[in-house]
């Protein structure tokens, strides 16, 4: 296909990808998609104009040549499709399937202006498999060492950016991670049915091969401290210890046994794998009803994961649908498999019986009033409308604020009222010389993408700042990746 | 026989020549108290609990093995008898791990801690499976004893776990030689006896040997009759005491021996013998394996159907329609059905008639060998499996295939329908032994209640194909029917040589199943020399591997020490701090308190109680292993400041975390005071380093067997009394014992911190878990403590918090044999 014209039509549809059957996913932890076959990359990818100035790549927040790795893939040329990508992204394979694209690249695909747009997540997502399944993964040349050292704090999507993007340059990378395994929330968050853990270690061990150094159980914050590191020869510091700390209700009740933040309750499952007890040892929730609370991805996660552990799950959210900041798809794939949504619907109290283990909660109906400070309409309670639903299970599901722990042992790093830390928006500099920052520690709980988007250009005013010894503000081009909104 | 009458306490009684004091005194309705004795053994004058004064007698025999005879006066509590089995009672004590017995705080212990902690020593009551059931305790309670007059003397007996099914800790024995005499008279050359003498003297197996590597046959008679918790049943221990007993049939294997059944909340948690004789002996299967089969947790509990992607849970209707309509396209010979011979006759019956009378086969095939060949050939195109007996591929031109079963298998990743079902105990009916007996089964014991029996299954698909005569609503309703119908039975074959003498004969199978693939812990039986060699391997150094240990001991009975090499935690770490391990990839990550750390050698030594199954891991390993994960330091250190006077508690795991304490709080010019309590003196440990470090070293035990009697909170009192001002106090323990010092301290005024030790997943304020309500607010003890502010907890919150997953720690608890290493004990309490 040869599309001479943008205006041209596409001749077939955006091609569906396989899916499990929601009847049998339901009760595994199996990723929910299949993927892409060959033939279905190619027709989708025949769809794209290849247009001159392609407004897709503005979309995205680690700037991926859009265009080029989907020419390849249209060729058949499969595993250059999946090089191409990662001379931008580190973990294709990762962000073809948590990005939220339908409002980054996609939206601005210009076959979205009348029909649908090219599935650029989906044929990510397949390039980046073949590569992985076919074992050919292509180790880049690697300039000579720049004689520098750098550490990163925290592995999660923003550190391995950033890790990539250096290591590539000829730096000699440390990361520390505090966790047992390497991911952050890709591991501890994000489900093995979204996200399947073998993928997320295939790409860290990507980062090993080029030469990453990872260390885990490593607090730093409580074994080292940021200035200790430098003490210790690191030249330059990235910090992306993410946004940790979970946010209760603040409603009564909320100590009883049967409450768990959504970040306990998933953490028990996928970093822990309580899904395989007693085999592991961690405890899975084992729930009859389970009431998550919140309308995020991670609402999503949490409900879909009660509900492949056995339970009745429904989500409880004070705004309409419309309001939801979970993606579509992940609202549509948990319906789907059979959660319930209740929504203009607010949690006033947990009840709990003798034993303090929660038997129910206490609700109140909402009505949607004048738009707030977000632009969305602001959820007013209707007086007298509350109303008990029985469970045994409350997952609030409200968002994190930022882990503390570095901040509290680096007197040099400023912060903002919510704990965030200051950081330049273009250079990710920190206030502390040489200390850069990306990520949720720096915008508040958002996604995996802006998180890497951060990473992108930390590692490269890092760069900047390790072989000039400063860091100049870059010229104002690129927009921001749009963020979830926080519930 | 002749009668004769004697008086007992002042009634006459008449009884049978040959007859005991003892007996005639049960039928007076006297009631003396026994140890040793037990209905089903011979007389054996062991305990000196039953003696009774008998007018013109000297001394005071023992009523057990003394014959009653004519117009005997025999006294049985009169106040000198009383004051003497207090004092055998005491002296059964001493040889007993019985503080508990005698705490001032027992009674909100129990309270608050209603369930014995899962420990791998019972070192005292709190931590013994037996607790609720002990007979020593009932005499103990029975005769108000409150003191120990003779301390208790430890005795460091390596405890027996290597095993399989079974626990013994002869440390809790009182030598009563019940196991060994029921031993003996059920297999006449008995396993276990007295070995040693005096006081030496304990039960064990000709040259110590491991019970597996004897002529044991694990009929579990010696743990069943054990009045202690000296033998547990290492499967049901941490369940408690059953709700609910009731006889039913084991029928794994055609032997189908009575077994009386022992349930709690609706799950069978053990199954024994119906009586303690050589006739009602059951095998190592009949007694261990059964319940762990019900229980397994590869257990099928829900009914699938396939689509195109693969198999799908359905609902029972669902699967009930597809199984109907599949099978009609496949009447006569193109239908088969194989039933497994562990199956009761009416429902053998029923699989039967709905094979000839409804399918209109003779294919009617019952526990296998080999595949038929009309199977395996392909002349069969419809197959309804009770069972794994496909070997893993589905015969080619086989066009439907029913699954019905109780575990997953091979056989069920092919099926078209899969029906979960109810079996062995869980259904009731009869069975016909090898001996020709037909023996009745209960239901009542029926674990996961959703499930039918596959007769029902069977039934129900016979009646949506639209047949009739399977209208069935009991097992009595079939039976009726049994009886009008000329159905041929004739009993199995007996095995041959038997279980019930020989261990290696037990059965393996079950619906084509391996049962050692579910119950791990029977493989030992069949492979033990593999698994030793296997055992025998070094230990291998992992490349990259980080946290190596250094030193491992069990310092005093369940209490273990490890030092973990760990240079950059070492260099770091302040007192009250602590770090989160992982022993193994599979293991939860455990908090555990820095007890000491040498910043030189980069090392970190933490002190553990054996309490479920992450300590076990930990106590476990050996030096030289690496633990697979190891962060820190965690939480706030103490706050180091010149208070005055600071008063640091310590109880188990507590005694080792107070040191670091009391070191900087010394340093910082406080005068330090600190308290070690324990229950009985063989747990005291590190009194030495305590002193070293401190000003004053209290010890208080719960015995008062060593120091004062009492808790940590006496201690204060004693303190307060004393005219000490205390300006800070630091508590490290249980969270029963630091409430109650707060109880304490609260009233005296005297500022106290706690150390929290609530369930954590990360442990570094990612997940909430740990969360404590302290005047109000909630904090994360793993980002805000582990020290808070103890007279502002809500410390019932707290340990409700503690206890929401107690279902699962039992369930966790690993049932495979431990191997026999001993790590040895330390004797002396004091270490270097």
């Amino acid at each position: 296909m040869e599309p001479k014209e943008k205006e041209k039509k596409p001749k077939i549809p955006r091609q569906k990808m396989p899916e499990q059957d929601p009847r049998r996913r339901r009760s595994n932890f199996e990723e929910v998609p299949y993927g892409y076959t060959e033939e279905l990359a190619m027709a989708e990818a025949s769809r794209c104009l290849k247009c001159k100035k392609p407004l897709c790549i503005t979309g995205c927040p680690v700037n991926i040549r859009i265009p080029d790795f989907i020419k390849l893939i249209e060729e058949g040329k499969f595993i250059e499709a999946a090089w191409k990508l990662k001379e931008q992204n580190t973990l294709p394979a990762v962000t073809g399937r948590v990005c939220p694209q339908e409002t980054q690249c996609e939206i601005l695909c210009i076959l979205g202006k009348k029909g649908e747009p090219v599935a650029i997540g989906r044929l990510e997502r397949f390039a980046a498999d073949f590569e992985r399944r076919s074992g050919n993964t292509k180790l880049p040349e690697l300039p000579p060492p720049t004689g520098k050292k750098v550490a990163i704090i925290g592995a999660g999507p923003a550190g391995l950016t950033v890790a990539g993007d250096l290591v590539m340059l000829g730096h000699k990378v440390t990361i520390f991670e505090a966790l047992q395994v390497t991911g952050g929330v890709l591991v501890y968050g994000i489900p093995e049915f979204r996200l399947p853990k073998a993928i997320v270690k295939y790409e860290v061990d990507y980062l090993r091969r080029l030469g990453v150094e990872i260390l885990t159980d490593y607090v730093v914050g409580k074994a080292r401290t940021v200035e200790e590191l430098f003490k210790e020869g690191f030249d330059s510091i990235f910090i992306g210890t993410g946004a940790g700390l979970p946010m209760f209700m603040d409603i009564p009740g909320e100590n009883f046994v049967g409450v768990y933040s959504a970040n306990e309750y998933l953490t028990r499952s996928n970093l822990m794998k309580a899904f395989r007890f007693p085999e592991y040892g961690t405890a899975p929730i084992r729930s009859k009803k389970v009431i998550t609370v919140g309308g995020g991805n991670v609402a999503m996660d949490s409900a879909r994961t009660a509900l492949r552990l056995g339970a009745e799950s429904i989500i409880v959210y004070r705004r309409s649908r419309n309001e939801m900041p979970a993606r579509a798809e992940e609202i549509h794939h948990a319906e789907e498999e059979g959660v319930k949504l209740m929504i203009l619907t607010n949690p006033v109290r947990v009840i709990g019986d003798e034993q303090g283990r929660v038997k129910a909660i206490e609700c109140i109906k909402m009505e949607l009033g004048e738009p707030d400070d977000s632009g969305r309409r602001r959820p007013i309670p209707v007086k007298g409308s509350e109303f008990i639903i029985e469970c045994d299970t409350v997952i609030p599901a409200l968002g994190n604020r930022p882990n503390p722990l570095i901040a509290m042992t680096t007197p040099g790093l400023k912060t903002t009222r919510w704990g965030t830390l200051e950081a330049d928006p273009d250079t990710m500099e920190t206030s502390m010389k040489g200390v850069f920052a990306g990520g949720d520690i720096v915008t508040g709980a958002a996604t995996v993408i802006s998180a890497m988007g951060a990473g992108k250009k930390a590692a490269a005013s890092m760069h900047e700042y390790l072989m000039t010894g400063k860091v100049a503000k870059p010229e104002k081009d690129e927009k921001e990746g749009e963020k979830e909104k926080k519930e | 026989m002749s009668e004769i009458t004697l008086t007992i306490n002042g009634n006459l009684v008449k009884v049978e020549q040959g007859d005991t004091v003892l007996t005639a005194a049960r039928k007076a309705g006297i009631e003396v108290p026994t140890l040793c004795d037990h209905p089903a053994l011979e007389p054996y004058g062991a305990c000196r609990l039953c003696i009774v004064e008998i007018e013109g007698m000297r001394g005071y025999p023992p009523s057990c093995t003394t014959p009653a005879a004519q117009g005997m006066v025999v006294k049985t509590s009169s106040p000198v008898i009383i004051d003497l089995r207090k004092e055998v009672i005491k002296l059964l004590l001493s040889g007993h791990t019985s503080p508990c017995l005698v705490c001032l705080h027992r009674e909100p212990c129990e309270k608050y801690r209603p369930r014995p902690f899962k420990s791998g020593r019972a070192t005292r009551c709190a931590f013994c499976s037996n607790r609720d059931q002990c007979e020593l305790r009932k005499l103990t309670d029975e005769y108000k004893i409150d003191d120990l007059e003779v301390p208790i003397i430890y005795k460091h007996l390596p405890v027996e776990h290597m095993d399989p099914f079974m626990d013994r800790d002869y440390n809790l024995c009182v030598l009563c030689g019940r196991c060994a005499r029921i031993c003996e008279k059920i297999h006449t050359a008995g396993t276990i006896a007295f070995v040693e003498r005096g006081k030496e003297a304990r039960i064990s197996t000709a040259f110590d040997q491991p019970h597996a590597k004897t002529d044991c046959r694990f009929c579990g008679a010696c743990v069943d009759i054990c009045p202690t918790g000296a033998m547990s049943d290492r499967y049901a221990k941490w369940y408690g005491a059953a709700d609910r007993t009731e006889d039913s049939a084991c029928i794994l294997c055609p032997v189908g021996c009575s077994v009386r059944l022992k349930t709690k909340d609706g799950k069978v948690i053990s199954s024994g013998m119906t009586a303690f004789t050589r006739d009602a002996r059951i095998c190592a299967v009949g007694r261990f394996v059964l319940p762990q089969l019900l229980d397994s947790r590869y257990r099928l509990t829900s009914h699938q159907i396939r689509v195109a992607d693969g198999l799908i849970k359905t609902g029972y209707e669902d699967a009930l329609d597809l199984a109907a309509n599949s099978l009609k396209a496949y009447p006569g010979s193109q239908f088969a059905m194989i039933a497994p011979s562990s199956a009761t006759r009416e429902e053998l019956y029923v699989l039967r008639k709905f094979t000839k009378e409804v399918m209109k086969s003779a294919s009617f095939i019952v526990e296998p060998a080999a595949l038929p060949d009309a199977i395996a050939g392909g002349t069969v195109k419809a197959l309804y499996a009770l069972g794994d007996y496909l070997q893993g591929t589905r015969p080619k031109g086989l066009d439907v295939l029913i699954v019905s079963d109780m575990f997953p298998s091979r056989t069920e990743k092919s099926a078209d329908v899969i029906f979960a079902v109810a079996g062995l105990v869980e259904t009731d009916g009869t069975f016909l032994n090898a001996s020709g007996q037909i023996k009745t089964m209960s239901a009542q014991a029926a674990a996961p209640k959703t499930l039918l029996p596959d007769w029902k299954v069977v039934c129900d698909i016979a009646k949506k194909m639209g047949a009739s005569g399977f209208d069935f609503r009991t097992s009595d309703d079939i039976a009726k029917e049994m009886a009008t119908s000329k159905v041929k039975e004739a009993p199995p074959a007996a095995p041959e040589p038997s279980p019930l003498d020989k261990v290696s004969a037990i059965p393996r199978m079950y619906r084509g199943h391996a049962m050692s693939d579910i119950v791990t812990a029977m493989r030992i039986f069949f492979t033990a020399q593999e698994k030793e060699e296997k055992e025998a391997a070094p230990v291998a150094v992992e490349e990259g591997k980080r946290f190596r240990i250094l030193e491992k001991s069990e310092i005093v009975p369940n209490t273990h020490m490890v030092t973990v090499h760990a240079p950059v935690i070492a260099e770091k770490c302040q007192p009250g701090q602590f770090v989160i391990a992982m022993v193994e990839e599979t293991s939860e990550r455990i908090p555990y308190t820095i007890s000491d750390f040498d910043r030189e050698k980069g090392t970190i030594t933490m002190v553990t109680l054996e309490m479920g199954r992450s300590s076990r891991e930990l106590a476990n390993t050996t030096a030289g292993e690496y633990l697979a994960h190891f962060a820190g330091p965690l939480g706030r250190p103490v706050e180091v400041k010149k208070f005055g006077t600071v008063v640091l508690g310590g109880g188990c795991f507590g005694v080792g975390a107070i040191l670091p304490i009391a070191r900087v709080m010394k340093e910082a010019g406080n005068r330090v005071i600190c308290i070690e309590e324990a229950s009985s003196h063989y747990l005291l440990h590190w009194q030495d380093k305590l002193s070293a470090a401190c000003d004053e070293l209290v010890i208080v035990t719960k015995d008062g067997s060593a120091g004062m009697k009492g808790g940590i909170q006496e201690a204060i009192s004693m303190l307060a009394d004393r005219g000490e001002k205390i300006d800070q106090a630091y508590i490290i323990g249980c969270t029963f014992m630091m409430m109650l010092v707060c109880d304490a301290t609260r009233k005296l005024g005297i500022p106290t911190m706690t150390a929290m030790n609530p369930l954590m997943v990360d442990g570094t304020g990612m997940c909430g878990c740990c969360r404590v309500s302290v005047g109000g607010v909630t904090k994360f003890s793993c980002v805000d403590g582990p020290f808070l502010d103890g007279l502002q907890i809500d410390w019932i919150e707290l340990m409700q918090r503690q206890a929401a997953f107690k279902l699962e720690e039992v369930q966790a608890i690993p049932q495979d044999p431990r191997p026999a290493h001993d790590h040895g004990i330390d004797h002396v309490c004091m270490r270097a």
